[in-house]
């Protein structure tokens, strides 16, 4: 059996069906907020490490957490305080606020300076669930309520600005994704002029360091890899930043 | 649109997760709310599919589409959260179609319901059929690459997907009776 087997649709649920194949995708604040969620999940696991087991989660657990919670396990001790905290505000924020912005806390285990995405940079507290595994004298530890490295703050996801921000960057990913590396560069050049100091201005250079590294400008590339490295030393581009020299990632 | 072809280098690797998770989270998203995952818990699903993604980026043959690859994910993400009993039904009321701007207000509206209606026919099927039918008649993938993504085999795919054309067509009529 194959398809012309099957024959067509019947006219009227074909044309149900066609409605439903030009349904809207994610809007900006959407993605936005998908992307901050998904990062601050994949910094708490281990990204290179053991693939979540493709089986069934365990009915007594919530399915949106179960492989960072899998990812948590396989965690070195000395970082569990830190990876269940970003679980627990990230399981948080899917309970309590559907539609707030990730919150990502530090803990006392990392001393690194932070970044400021903001301007002024905002201290938003959201619940967050303690695993049990995390010793109750890393849990006594102050910790900073701050945004992570890379990822726009409850505040600045309130821009007025941002779906326009957030535009303009998702031209340049899906611009590099195709191997257009010239037009993401015209895009993420509006958004330099347009938000100098935009909620996304780490992003952007990021993706500028890839696009021109894409287009063989590769001092170029260097030169702002190695600014953008001392600027955002917790960034989560770096994967981006640091791509081996020749690599089209 | 077009999609991102995935690299073997480990770091490259990581870049092109950004890259598929760019271009692809539209398709993802549209594949979970077909497979019957509620609009709130969209984000939930969306992101447990990425993480599922990111995990077994290695595995990805990337001489097969990259779409039926992400629908298996997607069907199991979908399979499991309907799995709990308090997902298994759409709350009438809770549609939310509010980001889909258009010029003409009776239209869209128009549009909406036929949307609604296909969300609630495909209610009707089992999570196989709704599987095969999202993914051949929606989603446009081929016979045999959705079996190869589901692990299933091509007769059993349109077996499926005979059956499931079945009872869409009668769910679909029946419910378009129903005030």
């Amino acid at each position: 059996m194959n398809e012309r087997d099957l024959g067509p649709l019947p006219p009227d649920v074909a044309d149900a069906v066609a409605g439903e194949r030009t349904r809207p995708g994610v809007d900006a604040v959407t993605r936005a907020r998908i992307r901050t969620r998904l990062h601050a999940t994949l910094l708490a696991g281990p990204a290179g490490g053991t693939p979540p087991a493709p089986d069934a989660p365990p009915a007594s657990a919530a399915p949106g957490t179960m492989s960072g919670l899998r990812a948590l396990r396989s965690l070195h001790p000395g970082l569990t305080a830190a990876v269940g905290f970003v679980v627990g505000v990230t399981t948080g924020i899917a309970a309590h606020a559907w539609l707030a912005p990730a919150v990502v806390h530090r803990s006392a285990t990392d001393v690194t300076p932070l970044t400021p995405i903001t301007e002024p940079p905002s201290a938003t507290v959201a619940p967050a669930p303690v695993p049990r595994a995390v010793p109750p004298s890393d849990l006594a530890a102050p910790r900073e309520a701050t945004a992570s490295p890379g990822v726009p703050s409850g505040a600045a996801l309130a821009a007025p600005s941002l779906p326009a921000e957030r535009a303009l960057l998702d031209i340049a990913h899906t611009a590099l994704a195709k191997g257009e590396a010239t037009e993401a560069l015209d895009a993420l050049g509006q958004h330099a002029k347009k938000f100098p100091h935009g909620v996304y201005r780490e992003e952007r250079e990021a993706l500028t360091i890839k696009a021109l590294r894409s287009l063989g400008r590769t001092d170029e590339a260097a030169r702002r890899a190695a600014a953008f490295t001392a600027r955002y030393p917790n960034s989560l581009f770096r994967s981006i930043v640091e791509a081996a020299p020749g690599s089209n990632p | 649109m077009g999609v991102p072809s995935l690299a073997r280098d480990p770091a490259a690797e990581r870049v092109d997760f950004q890259a598929l998770f760019e271009a692809e989270l539209d398709y993802v998203w549209n594949a979970l709310r077909r497979l019957g995952v509620r609009e709130a818990d969209l984000d939930d699903q969306v992101n447990e599919v990425f993480l599922r993604v990111h995990g077994r980026l290695s595995e990805y043959d990337s001489a097969r589409p990259v779409r039926p690859w992400l629908f298996a994910f997607a069907a199991r993400v979908a399979a499991e959260h309907r799995r709990l009993s308090r997902n298994a039904r759409e709350i009438p009321g809770l549609e939310i179609e509010a980001h889909d701007p258009g010029p003409d207000a009776e239209e869209q509206a128009a549009t909406n319901e036929k949307r609604r209606l296909v969300l609630s026919a495909l209610d009707a099927l089992d999570q196989h059929k709704r599987e095969v039918f999202v993914a051949v008649e929606i989603e446009g993938h081929s016979g045999p690459d959705i079996a190869s993504a589901l692990g299933v085999s091509v007769n059993t795919v349109y077996s499926r997907l005979r059956l499931a054309r079945e009872e869409f067509t009668i769910a679909l009529r029946r419910s378009r009776k129903v005030p």
